[in-house]
């Protein structure tokens, strides 16, 4: 995980909102696999869109691409698929929900300085890394910047966090 | 190397300057010492950064003595000794530039070309000494990468992350070399990220170089509909210019928090060259490569100079 929560913060829905043109049995599978938030089914969603060629590269290919490159934090990627999406679809809110709140998080975090002011911590986010399974944490419950917790659950080694 | 990690100096303590000088200096000593005096012309920031890490990682500190060198033989400068930390690292510069010569050999066309025949015999001399010296490990994992990484640019993938996901792995690898434990899982941290970093600004700023001579750039595949759609661009769009710092600043962040947990405590010049390279030097590179020095962050950078004051305050 990296920063996930600020720029990942962005859940896919099973069942999207209807659209003009109903979803290929692929797009389907991979917001099915998307939903469940694992790093393996990220993986498989790739694959399943990986394998779409010619005119099944659409919009809702791009946006799921994006969350994909999202999971991943493959940020330079995630906004490009987005972009190509709410541009081939201007008129599908989730698509420009999905780019917009990467820049929001991006704002927030680069001119407010994250939750930092009258911190100890840095000011680009209050996350620290977990040294048990590398992924970022944060100590402060009032943070929105960085998640608040790690997937190992050991905590952190470091010794001055709540963890 | 590419010289992107720097340091700003307007923002540095005078000690913290001749402290990042010492190193500097050292470094490229060390490289004379251990890879021969040629190698020395492969010294970059970016390595001098390595350095500083892995002095931040380990705690070992070098003795900082008044020396001459080739380049300034009139005045003494501050220098740093050589210790296992600066040898390794003029090891690894070694290698590094051994394989981006190699690389050079067999992409590249034209003038490149021939600087990269005329300096492989060098780096490749370079490189032995660093494999008599046991690192002929990192040597292959290298070039292990190397090709990977070659193989995975000729597919050219609409992606940018891939490709620095794998230079990101190799930083990682050279970083952490040596190193256990918890110091093992700070420094692959470090590397990944400022791999990623690098790799990514690299490729914003050879944009329009590559496009002009149709070279491989990942941001030429990941953005190819707005090649197509205007075959004249040359450069990025600023809306994706500001996509690329979105990005660039979230490596950034990582890095930060990997920082947190550095123990430089007993360090004070140490620690403020680390924080003004990741505070002030890094961003600001970033705003140079893709808006110019001048160019629509320079507000951005402003408030970011403000906070960093703040920050070292609290320190």
């Amino acid at each position: 995980m990296t920063q996930t929560a600020c720029l990942q913060g962005f859940d896919v829905s099973v069942a999207p909102a209807p659209r003009a043109s109903s979803p290929t049995p692929a797009e389907r599978e991979a917001r099915r696999l998307l939903c469940l938030h694992t790093s393996e089914d990220t993986a498989r969603a790739e694959q399943v869109l990986s394998n779409v060629s010619g005119e099944g590269v659409r919009g809702e290919w791009y946006f799921l691409m994006g969350i994909c490159a999202l999971r991943r934090s493959h940020l330079a990627d995630a906004q490009a698929h987005l972009d190509r999406a709410r541009t081939i679809c201007p008129d599908e809110p989730e698509y420009h929900a999905a780019y917009e709140s990467i820049q929001l998080a991006a704002r927030r975090r680069n001119e407010d300085g994250g939750s930092s002011e009258g911190g100890s911590r840095g000011r680009f986010c209050d996350g620290v890394t977990c040294l048990d399974c590398g992924e970022v944490f944060c100590c402060d419950n009032g943070c929105d910047g960085c998640g608040d917790g790690c997937s190992c659950g050991d905590g952190c080694d470091c010794g001055d966090c709540c963890n | 190397m590419y010289g992107y990690v720097r340091i700003h100096a307007p923002e540095l303590k005078v000690r913290e300057h001749e402290y990042y000088r010492a190193v500097y200096c050292g470094l490229c000593r060390t490289m004379g010492k251990c890879t021969g005096q040629c190698s020395r012309m492969t010294l970059s920031y970016d390595i001098t950064y390595f350095a500083l890490v892995r002095m931040a990682l380990t705690g070992k500190h070098p003795v900082i003595k008044a020396r001459r060198c080739p380049v300034h033989l009139l005045h003494k400068r501050p220098m740093a000794e050589p210790t296992d930390d600066l040898a390794l690292c003029a090891y690894m510069s070694a290698i590094l530039a051994h394989h981006k010569v190699r690389d050079d050999l067999r992409d590249e066309q034209g003038m490149k070309r021939t600087v990269a025949t005329a300096v492989a015999p060098f780096v490749g001399s370079f490189r032995r000494r660093a494999i008599k010296k046991g690192y002929g490990e990192a040597d292959s994992a290298v070039a292990d990468a190397m090709h990977t990484l070659c193989e995975l640019e000729a597919a050219r993938p609409p992606s940018v992350d891939e490709p620095a996901d794998l230079f990101g792995e190799l930083m990682a690898l050279l970083l952490a070399e040596g190193l256990t434990g918890n110091r093992e899982k700070l420094a692959r941290k470090i590397g990944r990220h400022v791999g990623r970093w690098i790799y990514i600004l690299d490729a914003a700023d050879d944009f329009a170089e590559d496009v002009k001579s149709q070279r491989y750039n990942p941001l030429v595949c990941l953005y190819g509909d707005l090649l197509t759609a205007d075959p004249a661009m040359t450069e990025l769009p600023a809306a994706k210019r500001q996509e690329l710092r979105t990005a660039l600043l979230a490596e950034l962040v990582e890095l930060e928090c990997a920082f947190d947990l550095l123990d430089v405590a007993d360090h004070p010049d140490l620690s403020g060259l680390l924080s003004n390279i990741l505070y002030e030097g890094m961003p600001r590179e970033i705003d140079r490569v893709l808006f110019g020095e001048t160019g629509g962050c320079a507000h951005d950078s402003e408030n970011s100079t403000k906070r960093g004051h703040r920050r070292r305050k609290g320190h």
